[in-house]
């Protein structure tokens, strides 16, 4: 038997980590979740463990897509590797739940903490531009999804210029590729909305949407967000803490842009409505003038009348004036050499003296004056 | 008008306060009125232009 060589505990750890480098640099694993641990709110330690066998991991908080506790079904992505002192150890690169008792069970328990938070108060929504004019897209452009949405906001409204963030919406890289998405929107851009959406799938598949680090990230996105993911009866997280949320992709269309034709109707509605409106003043002033000329036409009338009676009276009396009149009623003017006689000086015996009666002229001798007494 | 594009919303909301004007008020000045109404046609044609824009562009962000 040949001489094994001898090494220091130390040479033998590092030996036995080359071999796993270059044998199984990294490896994925899928196993239940026992003996879980946090230590000062940043080290994350648990067993990996099947019926016969079981490894330690190690990990840290920032690494958990969502709350974890024993018993749960968890898909590791980790480096193996021989601690100096701990020994063997599985240090996670990536978490992802798995099944879906376990994920069920997993968003429940996020819930739970982020409604405590406050992450999904009804008072932190806000309202969407209707229609916008710039908007994100953070979706996978191969899906269907995408498809349908562009379909549906195309068919409905016109002029907005549409941004697509292309990212993974399954999968171990989806959740950093959302986030980081958002935080690019958010820190590089200015624009109306950011929809997210993606098409239906099994819980495992929609897990991203309801990753811790997605959902923080949705919630506090400056942009108003509209979050559409899978049908109406898949559920996120990121749903909850979006400002809007539709249940399919192609109902995001239809909640972000109103329909082109209906707004057309609406607004030749409007149009009618304006018209019939100013044709309603404009008759209403119509009467209104009517009613004022046929007051005028009336006071005048009366002004005419009135002014009528006034000359007559003035007629009348003028007519009372009249020597004519006088002369009618039987009376006589008498003159003298073309004088009207007003005093007795003026008259002696023998003066010719003209009498004027209605029908006749008198030339008469005065004979004799006697005063009256 | 002023030389900054009003929104489609805004533009809606402008529309509809003037439809509410003539709907509601009592004693209207003839003259405010077609200035209102101008003001509406105006407006009515901004809508339809706004409705009647071709197409949305699409444009891929690397990140």
């Amino acid at each position: 038997m040949n001489q094994l060589p001898v090494f220091s505990v130390s040479d033998f750890v590092a030996i036995i980590n080359q071999v796993i480098e270059m044998g199984q640099p990294v490896t994925c694993i899928k196993g239940e979740v026992s003996n879980f641990k946090i230590s000062k709110n940043r080290w994350v330690y648990f067993d990996l463990k099947d019926e016969t066998s079981k490894v330690r991991c190690f990990g840290t908080t920032m690494q958990l897509p969502m709350p974890i506790e024993d018993g749960m079904l968890v898909q590791i992505i980790a480096q193996p590797y021989l601690h100096h002192q701990y020994g063997f150890t599985l240090n996670i690169i990536s978490i992802e739940l798995s099944g879906e008792g376990t994920l069920n069970r997993a968003i429940k328990l996020l819930e739970a903490k982020l409604e405590k938070e406050g992450l999904f108060n009804e008072a932190r929504k806000r309202l969407l531009p209707y229609p916008p004019t710039k908007i994100a897209l953070i979706a996978s452009k191969e899906s269907a999804a995408y498809k349908d949405f562009i379909k549906v906001i195309n068919a409905r409204w016109g002029g907005i210029e549409i941004f697509v963030f292309d990212v993974h919406v399954q999968g171990s890289k989806a959740p950093n590729d959302i986030v980081k998405a958002l935080e690019t929107i958010n820190t590089d851009f200015d624009f109306d909305a950011i929809v997210v959406t993606r098409g239906g799938g099994s819980a495992d598949d929609l897990q991203a949407f309801s990753n811790e680090a997605v959902v923080r990230a949705v919630a506090s996105s400056r942009t108003p967000t509209l979050v559409a993911i899978g049908h109406e009866i898949d559920f996120s997280l990121a749903e909850r803490a979006a400002d809007v949320r539709a249940s399919t992709p192609s109902n995001a269309a239809e909640l972000l842009v109103p329909d082109k034709n209906a707004e057309l109707r609406t607004i030749k509605r409007a149009g009618v409505q304006l018209k019939k409106n100013m044709i309603d003043l404009i008759t209403a002033e119509t009467s209104r003038l009517d009613r004022c000329s046929e007051d005028l036409s009336v006071l005048a009338k009366n002004w005419c009348n009135r002014l009528r009676e006034v000359i007559e009276q003035k007629i009348t009396l003028l007519d009372s004036f009249n020597p004519t009149t006088v002369l009618r009623r039987g009376y006589a003017m008498v003159s003298k050499n073309g004088q009207s006689i007003t005093g007795r000086t003026q008259l002696e015996i023998g003066d010719t003296l003209k009498v004027t009666l209605q029908h006749w002229d008198l030339r008469v001798k005065i004979s004799e004056k006697v005063k009256r007494k | 008008m002023a030389n900054t594009k009003k929104s489609y919303q805004d533009l809606q909301a402008e529309l509809d306060s003037i439809l509410d004007w003539f709907a509601q008020s009592t004693d209207i000045n003839i003259d405010e009125a077609l200035a209102k109404y101008e003001k509406a046609g105006k407006i009515i044609a901004e809508l339809r232009a706004q409705v009647e824009k071709a197409e949305n562009k699409i444009k891929e962000i690397k990140i």
